[in-house]
């Protein structure tokens, strides 16, 4: 029900048209066939009656004249009636004289219980309509002629007329429901139409819409009044609408005048308290908020010496609010100076403050203002210019300004000491007098570089002093800028660098002069070293022929020398033996230099070590000396400049062995970049005395006793030094000695590496 | 009254409901006592019903009230049965009687003439009639000798021949609904 009360109109006329047409069809053909089949009834009852009649008259003579035959085919005739079950007729002694059956109907003729009148007549028994009838002569009985009817065909007719009830029905509801589109355009049309300017009106709230009139009937009268209600509406709605705006322009008005006060009031660069007239917070801007380290929620409704805590700087002695001074006495009150705030937090923030009063339009006290301010920044200014200017003030250096004209606007302690004028002298002078009058140009370049914006460093000059004096200086000039961010002047710091100059000018004249000797000490040098070269190298020619002929005498006269003589020419072979290698090692010495041309190759250490055990093997097992080391480097050098160097080292050690067996140790480690070697060994060592002189050439400290060139340490010193390195030795007499010597930036790998 | 036919104690009763085993009529077989054989007592009854399905032309009777007579002519053979059975019966307000005449010319006023086997000269007593009189005889030959119907026996059974042309010529109305139950009509 509540589905059908909620089914828009269109549908609820369809619904009741639909409903109505098969309500009426239903009822009507309901009756039909309930009256039919009575009115039928009665017909069929009529009707089988009067073809009883017939049947019986027909066959009276059959029955009259014993013909069950003409009987039986006067019966037959009845096969016409597809409804009649079986037709009989009986004797007046209750037998069959002659039936009909139905062909295929189980019926058959009924019994007939007794002759008697009463039992004539038709009679619905159950499904069947059985009419009996007397057959009669001359008003005389002479059988009785029975029909059983059945009553199919009211079911029939029932079924037919429900079928064609049915089929109107349909028919009816399909024209119903076409009907019902013209009647919904009659009806629910305007009621929709009506219902849409509704809906339109309450949706758009224009009340200027109108509903159309779309009949003359109730529903037109309907969309009439609605009008007639929307322009009522209207004209109350602008009215309505009219005040309303004004009211809301008003209030907008002043909500705006506020919102700009409280804006303003929030976005002013000052930290804004405002309070009521018992000094509790109403308002607090959001630079307070920051300054008290305190959310606005949380000051609001407070008391403002609750959140508003001051000190004195310097007497950490609380200071009373202002506002409570202006609550007091009514007027404006600045601050105190040095007065600390102390937040919420803790922090201590210096500031500047001032409070008034609030008051009504009839002067009467609302509330109270608070601005403060922090002036952390400007009292570090204050502090940092202090600095700067006690700075400027005791420095050695010259510093002064002028003005884009070169007047003086500024001249500390330093100028005053460097240049002999007084700051009272100097300030508001052009600044020209400083400079010699053959610099006068250079000081309106300086000037016209400093106008364009350039700083200028360094830059070197000569100045005058007071007194006529000239100085070398060094200024560094940068220009000043206004609080408008344009060039008003130069700042000047001038160092007076004339010792400087001075003392530059002797050094490089005493470097000049040492550069000159070495080239002559060089040139000398490289003589004597082709002299020495082209001398060891020459002399060996005559040294091997005094040999040869020396030895030559020996064996062409075996044993006719005298005991003297013999002895002598054994002398001139050993002089001569000696001399070849004394040659022989300086010329090694002098070709260590010679050979820079050729190209490095990488160098094993270990090998080399290797070949000088090799070499020394002899004076090794003879002395029984044992020569150990670390693990090596690979070096990027010359292979024949290493085995000399070793070979010497480790020869001296086993020469100037002690008693004991000479116990020898090569090693090596990485210092400060550079390799450092160390031939260790027990041997009678050196007396520091001697530490320098050991490595000049031919310096020996033994006479003969132990033979040597004097040339060995002076090529290992060479070609260490011709790497680069240093070679040196540590050692006291009979301690044993230790050589030590680098080899910068020239291995391949480390030792370490190579394991 | 015949005390023979126990069976029905009403005579007029049997003219009308002739019982089915009356039906079944033994030719030759002899008749008990004085009673006729069950032939003649069905033949007397058709004789009656004969009379049910006639209508005679209005010279036929004298006046409304005259009685319509069944004449016999010849040797009766349904003693009794025919008088039972005719007694207190009336058709269209004439009551039936029964004459019996051994010779001679057959009186005016029979409306029905049984012709019974013994006579001989069939075809001249016919021929001798005038209009109005329904001819009942025996035997096929009876219709060939002019008569308008005939009894004959088939399969055991009483069955009657109509010859319409010899009732039409006797001015003799039959009704369609004898012919229908005769064995065979003659036009």
């Amino acid at each position: 029900m509540h589905l059908f009360r909620d089914m828009p109109i269109k549908q609820k006329l369809l619904g009741i048209i639909m409903s109505v047409t098969a309500a009426a069809l239903l009822l009507s053909g309901l009756g039909i066939v309930i009256a039919d089949s009575v009115l039928f009834r009665t017909a069929m009852q009529r009707d089988i009656s009067a073809l009883a009649q017939i049947v019986a008259d027909n066959s009276i003579a059959a029955l009259a004249f014993e013909d069950p035959k003409t009987a039986t085919e006067t019966l037959g005739s009845l096969r016409a009636r597809p409804h009649l079950v079986a037709a009989c007729i009986y004797r007046p002694n209750r037998a069959i004289f002659a039936r009909y059956v139905r062909s295929g109907a189980a019926g058959e003729c009924p019994p007939v219980s007794a002759q008697g009148s009463q039992e004539d007549g038709a009679r619905f028994t159950g499904a069947a309509l059985l009419v009996r009838r007397p057959i009669a002569l001359n008003g005389r009985r002479i059988g009785t002629l029975v029909l059983l009817y059945d009553l199919d065909e009211i079911a029939e007719r029932a079924r037919l007329y429900g079928q064609t009830v049915l089929v109107i029905l349909l028919v009816s509801s399909l024209i119903a429901f076409l009907l019902s589109s013209w009647l919904r355009a009659i009806i629910a049309g305007p009621i929709s139409q009506l219902a849409n300017a509704t809906r339109l009106v309450s949706e758009t709230r224009d009340y200027s819409i109108r509903a159309q009139k779309l009949s003359g009937d109730e529903l037109g009268a309907l969309a009439d009044g609605f009008n007639v209600m929307l322009t009522q509406i209207q004209s109350q709605d602008s009215e309505l609408r009219k005040a309303l705006l004004a009211q809301e322009a008003a209030l907008r008005e002043s909500q705006e005048v506020r919102d700009s006060l409280r804006t303003t009031l929030a976005s002013i660069g000052d930290a804004v308290i405002s309070t009521d007239a018992r000094g509790r917070v109403v308002f607090v801007n959001s630079i307070a908020q920051s300054m008290l380290r305190w959310a606005e929620a949380g000051i609001v409704g407070k008391h403002l010496d609750e959140v508003f805590q001051i000190v004195n700087e310097f007497s950490r002695v609380k200071v009373e609010s202002p506002i409570a001074q202006v609550l007091r006495e009514g007027r404006i009150v600045g601050m105190a100076n040095h007065t600390v705030l102390i937040a919420k937090d803790g922090t201590e923030i210096p500031i500047d403050d001032s409070g008034a009063p609030i008051r009504d339009e009839h002067g009467a006290i609302q509330g109270t203002v608070l601005v403060f301010r922090d002036v952390t920044a400007r009292r570090r200014a204050d502090e940092t210019s202090r600095l700067l200017a006690s700075i400027v003030q005791s420095s050695d250096d010259a510093i002064y300004s002028t003005d884009l004209a070169g007047v003086v606007t500024s001249w500390n302690r330093g100028a005053e000491r460097i240049f002999g004028f007084s700051a009272k002298e100097m300030i508001g002078q052009s600044i020209s007098i400083v400079y010699p009058s053959d610099r006068q140009q250079e000081l309106s370049g300086v000037t016209s570089r400093i106008g364009a914006g350039e700083r200028i460093e360094h830059y070197q000059t000569i100045l005058r002093t007071q007194n006529g004096e000239f100085l070398n200086v060094s200024l560094t000039i940068s220009p000043m800028q206004d609080p408008l961010a344009r060039i008003a002047g130069a700042s000047v710091v001038c160092r007076n660098i004339t010792e400087q100059v001075r003392a530059a000018d002797r050094l490089a004249r005493l470097n000049a002069d040492l550069q000159r000797s070495n080239e002559v000490l060089a040139l000398t040098n490289q003589d004597l070293e082709r002299f020495a070269f082209i001398a060891s190298h020459d002399l060996q020619e005559p040294l091997r022929m005094i040999t040869a002929y020396s030895q030559l005498l020996i064996k062409s006269y075996p044993g006719e020398f005298s005991g003297d003589a013999s002895v002598f020419v054994g002398n001139i072979v050993d002089g001569t033996t000696r001399m070849r290698e004394l040659l022989s090692d300086l010329l090694a010495y002098t070709e260590i230099r010679s050979r820079d041309q050729q190209p490095a190759e990488a160098v094993d250490l270990n090998v080399v070590i290797d070949h000088v055990r090799q070499n020394l093997k002899a004076s090794m097992d003879e002395s029984g000396a044992e020569v150990t080391s670390d693990r090596l480097p690979l070096l990027r050098a010359h292979g024949s400049h290493f085995e000399p160097l070793f070979q010497n080292l480790i020869g001296n050690a086993i020469k100037y062995r002690s008693a004991q067996p000479p116990r020898i140790h090569v090693s090596v480690q990485e210092v400060d970049g550079e390799l450092r070697f160390a031939v260790s060994d027990n041997g009678i060592g050196i007396d520091p005395e001697y530490h320098q002189q050991i490595f000049e050439v031919f310096r020996r400290l033994h006479g003969r006793a132990i033979p040597g060139t004097g040339v060995g340490l002076a090529i290992c010193q060479r070609v260490v030094e011709r790497y680069g390195g240093r070679i040196w030795v540590e050692s006291k007499a009979g301690q044993g000695s230790v050589f030590w010597f680098t080899l910068p930036h020239i291995a391949v790998r480390s030792a370490k590496e190579d394991e | 009254m015949n005390p023979g036919f126990r069976q029905r104690p009403c005579r007029a009763l049997f003219a009308a409901l002739l019982p089915a085993a009356a039906l079944l009529v033994t030719l030759g077989s002899p008749a008990r006592g004085d009673e006729p054989p069950l032939e003649y007592q069905v033949k007397a009854a058709f004789l009656l019903n004969f009379t049910k399905f006639v209508q005679w032309p209005p010279s036929a009777f004298a006046d409304d009230r005259a009685p319509l007579a069944i004449c016999i002519r010849g040797e009766d053979p349904f003693g009794n049965t025919l008088d039972e059975i005719v007694k207190g019966e009336a058709v269209n307000g004439h009551e039936l009687v029964v004459q019996r005449m051994a010779r001679g010319p057959v009186p005016k006023t029979c409306q029905v003439l049984f012709v019974a086997k013994s006579e001989k000269e069939v075809q001249r007593i016919l021929a001798d009639l005038g209009p109005g009189v329904l001819t009942v005889g025996e035997g096929e030959k009876f219709i060939q000798d002019g008569g308008i119907i005939a009894f004959v026996i088939e399969d055991r059974r009483v069955r009657f021949d109509i010859a319409q042309s010899a009732a039409a010529k006797a001015r003799i109305t039959i009704s369609s609904r004898l012919m229908m139950v005769a064995r065979s009509v003659e036009k």
